[in-house]
């Protein structure tokens, strides 16, 4: 397999979201945004809010995976249609920079059968997913416990600022 | 001696429901005051006296007054409208004037049919004198007798409603001032004298002419002289009628700016107020664009291609999988590199051949030297150990495009990330420094806000009514400079001409000494003189009421501005070159003041009214019942106090309807200054008489029924 | 003001000292009721004094010519 096939099959993939986050996320991803009127800043593109819940997950180094008790997950868009390309990239690289913790070496993957990728790229998105909805379930608590903060435009980039003081 | 009310009372008249026995107000000389609150009878009261006096009511809401005949439904008594099919509504005034006692009835008898009002009004006089009552009953006579009561030239004196304070006084004006000089001196007989001159003079001139004509009809350059002075005298007349339209002209605009000036001070101040908060406005609102496109971006800084907010603190991760890649692809090489080696071409040592090398540290293959741990010697070592089986080092994939695709992409950010913190931080700082700008502006805003509003700015938010107010003033100055040079040239041919009628007058004089002319020409200058004569007293007289107005009106001024924290300058009454006053307001450095609270302005317009009054020659006490309804809104307690003191001086009689004495919360419904004024009346320091208004029966305005508690006969 | 009041305030014209040279005691001495020996003064009386009379205006101007042609 090449670089480009590897490439095609995770671009393909749509990653999952448990679907009692989905007001939360309507909400900040761009109803309540505040050029239409509403009352807090937002998103814009939901796989942006996704994007941005897992990099919370990633710095709080937890994962919440998606499992069969979960019902009817909801999909985001194709990574492949992720923008920016260099942040989608990004995030690509921090799960491979854990990959030996999934159970894949890169070297490993040079050597894998067609099999073995498709599994890497099932577990590859699985990770991103698990990192996303624990930043889902942290923006959850948030957005009911803390709700006037999403007031402040600045709230996304403090809810960073703490994850890196934390 | 004037007249001096005893009584007046009312008959289902408003809130008076009931017989005139239940709604006597007994009055006595002196102030003789009526207390009530806000719909207690007051205006009521007084609209009484104004149907008596002049067949009219004030109307508060068209603030005007009404002809009677177009109210007496309203006049009615709401609870007689309802209540009965038959009543009879009215006021009687009973009054004194010489001696003779005179009741003045003034009645309407409602009768309803069906659901309409039948009305049968009535004019009813009885004149007492000696005990024996005399019904008038021409309708012109009991105008006359009411006439007594309040003379027509003096009730816009007598008769005072609070809100007209205003309009009562006008000296600015030719009518307002002669009325007001008439009303003082009774001056009709000076003037109607000095008219007869000027007729007179004319008449001469006329009779000189003729003369002068008939002794020289037989000389043409006589009556070409004679031409020539007629034809100037007619000259001069046109232009005195032009004269008199410039100075109509000129006073209409010296009316027009003093009117103005007062709110031209506060328009332009509006103006320029209003002119700083547009600006700050815009600067404001400029600020808050800005930071808000800031607060705006922010999500897209979050997201931004080369100093992504979202990645912040994150660069040590590309570092992380730059080694690991670098691992990668030292791994990747390794096998490579072994699995090219597995294939050495022909005549090649062997393994043994390669270990004894290595034991040399010889090549002998390039004849050179090999030491240990050398390039060359590694060299050998590694074909040494490489791997013999081809299968043991399989690549089936190749991902290193993969790999470095990634790292090539996010190389960027490894640089960038360490700065994202700090533009995190100037972008904050950024939208704090426009919160800061903002709310400064907004503050000096707020006092440009405050000095508009202490302007005026309130009732004068429209635009064009300041713009208007400072155009019209502009345009007003223009056209007094306009009309006072006007003015002037007309003057100046005047001058002319009567030189050039003087010096024929010489020529005529000197031409020949016909006795007739000359008697005619001595008759002439004798009316001339005459005319001279009255005019110059007439102006005289006229000064020295101004000045005795002025010195009166500031006495009064000063005592009814007695003691209040705000000092209210002194009057000023300046002669204009038309003839009229214009009074303003001067403060100790002899600046106009503008701009006083209202308080002040009604206190400037009542001592003149009271200066008037005690001013009249020759009689010090005004004569006539003053009657005033509210005429204390916008007066402190200050003012109504000295009020209470200086009026007595001035009216022999006044009745004041007044609210600011009242208070419900106590037991006789007064207040403090209640209180202190009815505590001199009973020791006799004030003169007069005190009633208070109550409400009988609750409720709604429609059917008020007023009761009046009397305090001091 | 009567007609006696605009006699007396006319005669308080500085005009009858300075152009007519009348002394201001004989001013002082004059009244409303008695005949003047000075022009001027009789011509103010007579037309106050029919004015007041109510004569007319035409009966006053040849009262005073009359006067006037006379004096």
């Amino acid at each position: 397999m090449k670089s480009v096939e590897l490439r095609d099959l995770i671009n393909q993939k749509r990653p999952l979201y448990k679907k009692e986050y989905r007001d939360m996320i309507e909400a900040i991803s761009i109803k309540g945004d505040r050029t239409r009127g509403g009352t807090h800043s937002t998103f814009g593109a939901f796989y942006r809010t996704y994007m941005y819940a897992f990099i919370i997950g990633y710095k709080l180094g937890k994962q919440n995976f998606i499992t069969a008790e979960d019902k009817s997950p909801v999909e985001f868009a194709p990574i492949g249609q992720w923008q920016p390309v260099r942040i989608r990239e990004f995030i690509c690289m921090l799960i491979l920079n854990k990959s030996s913790s999934f159970g894949f070496t890169w070297s490993d993957l040079e050597d894998a059968s067609e099999e073995t990728i498709n599994v890497f790229v099932t577990e590859f998105v699985n990770q991103i997913q698990g990192y996303a909805n624990a930043g889902l379930e942290y923006l959850q608590d948030k957005w009911d416990k803390d709700r006037f903060e999403f007031q402040d435009p600045f709230v996304f980039v403090n809810i960073l600022e703490d994850l890196n003081h934390t | 001696m004037g007249a001096i009310i005893e009584s007046i009372s009312f008959k289902n008249f408003y809130n008076y429901y009931g017989n005139y026995k239940n709604n006597i107000y007994r009055f006595k000389r002196g102030i003789n005051i009526i207390n009530a609150d806000n719909n207690m009878g007051k205006s009521k009261f007084y609209n009484g006296v104004l149907w008596i006096v002049q067949d009219q009511v004030y109307d508060a809401d068209l603030k005007r007054l009404r002809s009677v005949d177009e109210s007496y439904i309203l006049m009615a008594s709401g609870k007689a409208k309802n209540e009965e099919h038959k009543f009879t509504m009215g006021v009687k005034i009973v009054f004194y004037e010489q001696e003779i006692k005179y009741t003045v009835l003034k009645e309407v008898k409602f009768q309803k049919d069906n659901n309409t009002w039948n009305l049968l009004p009535s004019f009813n006089l009885l004149q007492t004198e000696d005990n024996k009552d005399i019904s008038i009953l021409d309708i012109k006579e009991k105008e006359k007798i009411v006439d007594k009561l309040i003379p027509e030239e003096l009730k816009r004196y007598a008769l005072l409603q609070g809100e007209s304070l205003e309009e009562l006084v006008d000296l600015s004006s030719k009518s307002g001032l002669a009325s007001t000089i008439e009303t003082l001196v009774g001056i009709n007989t000076l003037i109607n004298a000095y008219e007869t001159s000027s007729n007179f003079v004319k008449r001469s001139s006329k009779d000189l002419a003729d003369a002068e004509k008939a002794a020289n009809a037989e000389n043409q350059k006589v009556l070409e002289l004679l031409q020539k002075k007629e034809g100037l005298e007619k000259r001069i007349e046109n232009a005195q009628d032009c004269l008199e339209k410039y100075q109509h002209e000129l006073e209409e605009a010296e009316n027009t700016k003093q009117t103005l000036e007062a709110h031209l001070m506060n328009a332009k101040k509006r103006e320029q107020y209003k002119s700083v908060m547009d600006k700050l406005e815009y600067q404001i609102n400029e600020k808050k664009k800005k930071k808000d496109n800031l607060e705006k971006s922010i999500t897209t800084e979050m997201f931004s291609d080369d100093y992504p907010w979202l990645l912040t603190g994150m660069g040590e991760y590309i570092l992380d999988y730059s080694s690991s890649r670098i691992e990668l692809v030292k791994q990747t090489v390794k096998r490579d590199w072994i699995s090219e080696a597995i294939m050495l071409p022909k005549g090649s040592p062997d393994s043994q051949s390669l270990r004894e090398m290595l034991e040399e540290g010889y090549c002998r293959v390039c004849g050179r030297s090999a030491k240990r741990d050398s390039e060359a010697w590694l060299h050998i070592k590694k074909v040494l150990e490489r791997p013999t089986s081809k299968e043991e080092n399989p690549r089936k994939n190749d991902f290193s495009d993969f790999f470095s695709n990634i790292q090539i992409e996010t190389s960027p950010f490894v640089q960038n990330l360490e700065k994202v913190g700090e533009i995190i931080k100037n972008y904050r700082q950024d939208i704090l420094d426009l919160d800061m700008q903002i709310k400064i502006l907004e503050e000096e805003k707020e006092g440009a806000e405050l000095e508009f509003i202490n302007a005026g700015g309130i009732n004068n938010k429209d635009d064009s009514s300041d713009s208007k107010t400072i155009s019209d003033f502009t345009y007003a100055g223009r056209t007094i400079d306009q009309k006072t040079e006007d003015i002037n040239k007309v003057k100046e041919n005047i001058s002319l001409w009567e030189r050039e009628i003087k010096s024929i007058e010489n020529k005529l004089t000197d031409k020949h000494s016909d006795e007739n002319v000359n008697k005619h020409r001595h008759v002439n200058s004798m009316m001339k003189q005459l005319e001279l004569l009255f005019k110059n007293t007439k102006e005289r007289i006229f000064n020295e009421i101004i000045a005795a107005l002025e010195k009166n009106a500031n006495e009064k001024y000063k005592e009814l501005t007695y003691g209040n924290l705000t000092s209210g300058g002194k009057l000023e009454f300046k002669k204009q070159t038309d003839g009229t006053v214009l009074v303003s307001i001067r403060d100790v450095n002899n600046n106009k003041i503008t701009g006083l609270g209202t308080g002040f302005q009604r206190m400037k317009q009542l001592s003149i009214v009271m200066a008037i009054i005690s001013s009249k020659i020759g009689n010090k006490q005004f004569d006539f019942p003053f009657i005033s309804d509210a005429p204390f809104s916008e007066f402190g307690n200050n003012f109504i106090n000295n009020f209470f003191i200086v009026a007595p001086k001035v009216f022999t009689q006044s009745i004041i309807l007044i609210k600011e004495l009242y208070d419900p919360r106590t037991e006789n419904f007064l207040n403090n200054l209640g209180d202190q004024i009815l505590e001199k009346m009973k020791k006799g320091d004030i003169p007069g008489t005190f009633y208070v208004n109550v409400i009988k029966e609750k409720a709604d305005t429609a059917n008020l029924v007023t009761d009046n508690k009397c305090y001091k006969l | 003001m009567t007609a006696e009041d605009v006699f007396n305030e006319t005669l308080k014209s500085p005009e009858l000292q300075e152009i007519y040279n009348i002394p201001i005691d004989e001013i002082k001495n004059e009244s409303y009721y008695s005949k003047s020996k000075h022009e001027i003064i009789e011509v103010i009386r007579t037309l106050l004094i029919s004015k007041h009379n109510l004569r007319s205006n035409d009966a006053i101007y040849n009262i005073i010519k009359r006067h006037i042609i006379e004096f």
